[in-house]
């Protein structure tokens, strides 16, 4: 009797089990729930403001949840906002770090050599320059205005430190048995990469992504406070760089909760990253997902459903 | 009976990294015949896994060549190349550590199945799979195919390990230590099983291990090559080699495996050996490299060393074995 | 004999979680069994079976998510061991009771010395004591083992297994215990290295009237070290008595079975037979004699298989107990 697994949906079932026994992961999924609702469906619902001098600087009240700026403009809705600028260019610089990371580690661990000094020389280089700074010149020659390119600039300079961990952890599998069974049984090069050594390097990859996503924020709010980033648009950097230079924030003006929003915006998405990543290496683990499944794995019997009979058996094993 | 595989004149050498090389195996011949059954013994250092791992071509040699079914490996062109990746195959020590963690069994074991072209549908390799899941006396298969590696217990994943070569048809059979990680009470019924296979399939098997006991019970008519320090020292028909030991060394070893049986207790000799150590491969004495330890080793011994040579039915490598057979303990040293 | 340790209905439960519910694993139930002074007792058991956590047990080293539920540990002087502060324990450990454990060579430091192993350790119990006294016993102990002095300014990663092995059982030896416990200390060893060991483990036996407790699944070993033997099963013991009685007559189903599996270099090897079936699931014992869905005489001497039949340590004859209830059927299947 033919028998299939829908491995794929008890295994995201699990994983978020997972995820949720864990408190900390737990609360940090949460509150990044929260702010990813925000990015993808804020600046559907408000629309771009408009200035309306008469009222700036207001304190919060019903009308302005956390009062206005210094063009009038409401501080929240600006906040949501710009929420979407701050998701994005941390969802880009993770992923071209990941892409960057992985493909080095993974060739450098795998092929060993000559490729592998070369590869190695360069990722020392990229390391122990100081990131910031190049990333201020970096911003003053190319004008990133999109959130793709500056993801990309972003992740430029932070790949290398996955790059080694990922070399390491492929140098380490590549004498495992499993792999050694693998090649014994004549499995080509791209399997052995994709099923033996990747699944095993997703916990560092996933970990790395959330952490890159954290970081990510601070590189861009710090080139923003500095006025080096020319962006347009209500990034909660640029709400900030306005808050210290236009406002007097600092000097003790109304306007403090203006400069609070985005620093607590920041925190608590850097807290949120950093909460929910702990869960994750769990999650991936297979001996935690099998051991919390509480129902087991169901197996269908697809034959009579292909047949069109409607009485498919569903067995638990 | 025609030769699976014949190693010629191997030696293998590792580089330490400092620059200097280790020699691993030195003048290794040795001749597997279809559907024999060999044990090759030996402690740590002596290379036997490492000579395992230069039939199944994880390794390359030094020097010398191995060839299947009488070509040599390294000059095979494609097609025949994927004929002796099949034909040989592999049984790990450690059957965790063998199998993909990430894995269902049923994802590990039709894999290659697929690729290869063997089956040509999921379906058609389950149905394989099932075949030989029952001849491994895993059944109800259903109950282990679609568990992880860490929910099954270590002798059922040393069964899958079997499975799993025994899937591609192999001619031979690589066992490396395969039941030291089982408890003992299972560990024959995995041997019964390479042995089951060994007659139901012509499958020939070499079988690495420390363990004299199960060497014997597994390769009972086999042949026995007793390794020490990257040398054969002596071959012969298992039995025969149990009862009459021809190279100081297995003498040695024979009398220092345990007895069960408590009424022996007083029987307990010394060991025939001068020192306990067993030398750093790197600094191996001249001559007889276990002229050392041997308490009949004499100056011939430390600057000569012994060919491996016939001698009643069997090979030895000893300037000395006639002499010593049969309790006639020659001490030539003096002692 | 004295009674070294006696102890008395231990058991040792650990929380799980399986499937989704908590659960508890006993890993070792309503054990007693007495040690005596100066003897060579081994305990028999395969994984599962429980040797170990006993031997924990009896170190007070069990942690969470385990704990000792019940039981006494008795010393010779009468104290009960699981009843004494940590600190009161202390006192005993490693100067009455000490241990090797299994592949403890990875239990050595491996960034200092074997000397300063010795110091360190020798200082812990027994703070204040000079140096050179320590080192001299040190060489002492390193004689005995048949390890070179010169063994005492290696690191641990420049000696090998066989090596490692005998400086824990020197280290072992520092404070003159009157008891060592060792957990399989030869299993990742050659054999030539194994004979060795239990050579210096007799003498220490013989010489210094050491008791030792010896565990490991391997019987072979039994016969020429062991004074006493007891087998240990699914978190009991199942039989325990004189090793030459127990050997020759064996009144368990399970003892006797293994003795029947394992190879030796000499038996008849078509007399060998597997034990068929697997281990009972611990965290689901039903009111059956553990070794029932394995015992070949169930059903045939008159045994239902029911726990009633196996709950307590028979006598069998002086010195050889089992807790088969049908003990006297067990002729040869």
């Amino acid at each position: 009797m033919l028998k299939k697994i829908k491995n794929d949906f008890s295994g995201i079932n699990d994983f978020f089990k997972i995820i949720f026994m864990n408190k900390q992961a737990a609360v940090g999924f949460i509150i990044l729930l929260i702010f990813i609702l925000m990015a993808v469906f804020g600046p559907i619902i408000i629309k771009p403001q408009i200035a309306d001098y008469a009222n700036r600087l207001q304190a919060p009240s019903f009308q302005h949840w956390l009062g206005t700026d210094f063009s009038g403009k409401d501080t929240f809705k600006q906040f949501v906002l710009g929420s979407r600028d701050v998701l994005s260019i941390a969802l880009f610089a993770g992923v071209f770090t990941i892409a960057i990371g992985v493909i080095i580690g993974i060739s450098s661990g795998l092929i060993g050599g000559l490729v592998d000094e070369i590869l190695m020389m360069i990722t020392n280089v990229v390391q122990t320059i100081p990131n910031f700074p190049v990333l201020m010149v970096l911003s003053l020659i190319i004008s990133a205005n999109n959130t793709l390119a500056f993801g990309l600039i972003l992740s430029l300079w932070s790949w290398s430190g996955l790059a080694r961990a990922i070399r390491a952890q492929t140098m380490s599998l590549k004498h495992k048995d499993f792999i050694e069974a693998s090649r014994l049984l004549g499995m080509g090069k791209g399997y052995i990469i994709v099923n033996d050594i990747l699944p095993n390097i997703i916990p560092f990859i996933a970990v790395n992504f959330i952490m890159v996503m954290k970081s990510s924020i601070m590189a861009s709010v710090g080139l923003m406070v500095l006025g080096l980033a020319p962006f347009s648009g209500e990034h909660w950097g640029i709400m900030l760089d306005i808050a210290l230079t236009k406002t007097g924030a600092l000097l003790g003006s109304a306007s403090t909760v203006y400069l609070w929003t985005p620093i607590v915006g920041i925190v608590l998405f850097q807290l949120s990253c950093y909460m929910f990543s702990k869960g994750i290496e769990e999650a991936f683990n297979p001996r935690i997902r099998t051991s919390i499944s509480g129902k087991k794995v169901k197996t269908i019997n697809l034959k009579p459903l292909l047949k069109g009979k409607d009485n498919g058996e569903i067995n638990s094993m | 009976m025609s030769s699976i595989i014949e190693l010629k004149n191997i030696e293998k050498h590792f580089e330490d990294g400092k620059n200097t090389r280790v020699k691993v195996l030195r003048n290794i011949n040795l001749d597997i015949k279809e559907g024999e059954i060999v044990a090759v013994v030996g402690e740590s250092g002596c290379g036997k896994t490492t000579l395992g791992k230069l039939i199944v071509d994880i390794h390359p040699p030094t020097e010398g060549n191995i060839q299947y079914l009488g070509r040599e490996i390294s000059s095979l062109d494609k097609k025949s190349y994927k004929d002796y990746r099949l034909g040989v195959q592999m049984v790990h020590q450690d059957s965790f550590a063998a199998l993909n963690p990430n894995k269902t069994i049923f994802q590990s074991l039709s894999a290659p199945l697929l690729k290869h072209k063997i089956v040509k549908t999921k379906a058609e390799a389950l149905e394989l799979i099932s075949k030989y899941m029952e001849d491994v006396e895993l059944a109800p298969v259903e109950q282990f195919l679609y568990k992880y590696p860490h929910q099954l217990s270590g002798g059922q994943r040393q069964r899958i390990l079997l499975a799993r070569a025994l899937l591609v048809k192999p001619k031979l059979i690589v066992a490396d230590e395969p039941v030291s990680m089982v408890d003992a009470s299972l560990r024959i019924s995995l041997l019964d099983l390479m042995a089951k296979m060994n007659k139901l399939y012509g499958i020939s098997f070499v079988y690495i291990t420390h363990d004299l006991a199960t060497a014997r019970y597994i390769a009972n008519n086999g042949r026995v090559v007793v390794m020490y320090l990257g040398n054969i020292v002596e071959v012969n028909n298992i039995n025969d080699a149990i009862q009459n030991p021809k190279h100081p060394y297995f003498k040695a070893l024979l009398k220092a495996v345990p007895v069960a049986d408590p009424t022996q207790k007083g029987m307990i000799s010394q060991l025939p050996l001068k020192s306990m150590e067993i030398p750093n491969l790197k600094n191996l004495a001249k001559g007889c490299k276990f002229n050392p330890r041997c308490i009949y080793a004499t100056e011939l011994c430390e600057s000569k060393e012994p060919e491996l040579r016939e001698l009643n039915g069997g090979l030895v490598a000893c300037h000395y074995a006639e002499s010593i057979l049969g309790g006639n303990e020659h001490d030539k040293s003096g002692c | 004999m004295e009674k070294l340790i006696q102890c008395k209905n231990i058991t040792v439960e650990f929380d799980v979680m399986h499937k989704g519910t908590n659960k508890v694993l006993k890993a070792v139930e309503n054990v007693s069994l007495d040690i005596y002074k100066g003897e060579v007792l081994g305990i028999i058991g395969e994984s599962g079976s429980g040797k170990s956590t006993l031997s924990s047990a009896i170190l007070r080293l069990i942690r969470q998510p385990g704990r000792i539920s019940q039981g006494d540990v008795v010393y010779l002087n009468g104290e009960n061991l699981l009843a004494i502060s940590e600190k009161e324990f202390n006192k005993y450990r490693w100067k009455e009771i000490a241990a090797v454990f299994q592949a403890a060579q990875n239990a050595l430091n491996p960034v200092i010395t074997i000397k300063e192993h010795f110091i360190e350790t020798y200082l812990a119990h027994k703070p204040n004591t000079k140096e050179e006294e320590i080192l001299n016993k040190a060489k002492e102990l390193l004689g005995f083992v048949r390890l070179e002095e010169k063994v005492l300014s290696s690191y641990p990663f420049e000696l090998s297994g066989g090596m490692k092995q005998r400086v824990l059982i020197a280290l072992s030896l520092l404070l003159d215990p009157k008891l060592i416990i060792l957990d399989e200390p030869t299993t990742a060893l050659d054999v030539i290295t194994q004979w060795y060991i239990l050579e210096i483990l007799r003498k220490i036996n013989k010489e210094r009237g050491v008791a030792i407790v010896f565990l490991t699944h391997d019987i072979s070993i039994i016969g020429s070290m062991v004074d006493r033997i007891a087998v240990m099963y699914a978190g009991e013991i199942v039989e325990v008595g004189d090793v030459m009685k127990v050997y020759s007559s064996p009144r368990h189903p399970y003892t006797k079975a293994l003795l029947g599996a394992i190879p030796s270099l000499n038996d008849d090897i078509s007399t060998r037979k597997s034990i068929k079936g697997a281990p009972v699931d611990m965290l689901d014992l039903k009111n059956e004699c553990r070794f029932a869905n394995r015992c070949v005489y169930k059903g045939k001497v008159g045994c239902n298989g029911l726990y009633e039949n196996a709950n307590a340590l028979l006598n069998v004859s002086d010195n050889h107990f089992s807790k088969c209830g049908y003990w006297r059927d067990l002729d040869d299947e």
